[in-house]
């Protein structure tokens, strides 16, 4: 998510909103905010961090979670998401997704930009830069 | 392995952002032109 938010000055500002989904309580994700940004301002210092351009949801029930097949019921500490993105329309469909295989695993910043910009633009998300199912 | 995939509409539900207010899932999606949206693990 931290390499992401990178990209946010480049493709993103005013098109595209992003949230971020986990399990956890509001206090962690407030603890996850600060590291991110702290990380962001260090890193690319010239990046405008306010507002900060995610939101994160709490979903301590997994409702959304397991709605969207996204649940992991057998980690250590409970259930918890899986790593998934989307990128979404406003009418709510689902126009680009990386399922990954592990922690490690994740989308191309750039690709989910391209990915997340084309379809603010009313466009498919661009064949050469796919996502992961 | 996820059950939603491209194409599908994205389902109904009601959370709370870490500063306890309320979003409508999908009509969240309505108020930008794209939405990228995480599902992450969390601290683990």
């Amino acid at each position: 998510m931290t390499a992401f938010v990178y990209e946010w000055e480049r493709y993103l500002e005013g098109k595209v909103q992003i949230l971020g989904v986990s399990v956890e309580p509001p206090e962690e994700g407030r603890k996850f905010l600060e590291r991110v940004t702290r990380d962001c301002r260090e890193d690319r210092p010239h990046i405008s961090l306010d507002p900060y351009p995610v939101r994160l949801l709490t979903d301590p029930d997994a409702k959304l979670i397991r709605a969207v097949g996204a649940e992991n019921e057998g980690h250590w500490a409970g259930l918890i998401a899986a790593p998934v993105t989307y990128v979404v329309d406003p009418a709510g469909k689902v126009k680009w997704a990386y399922v990954s295989e592990s922690a490690a695993d994740r989308p191309s910043p750039v690709a989910l930009a391209k990915a997340a910009v084309s379809v603010a633009s009313g466009k498919e998300p661009p064949a050469n830069y796919p996502g992961k199912f | 392995m996820a059950k939603l995939s491209v194409g599908d509409q994205f389902p109904a539900a009601t959370l709370n952002d870490i500063d306890g207010v309320s979003m409508e899932f999908p009509a969240v999606f309505a108020q930008a032109p794209s939405t990228v949206i995480f599902f992450y693990r969390g601290r683990w």
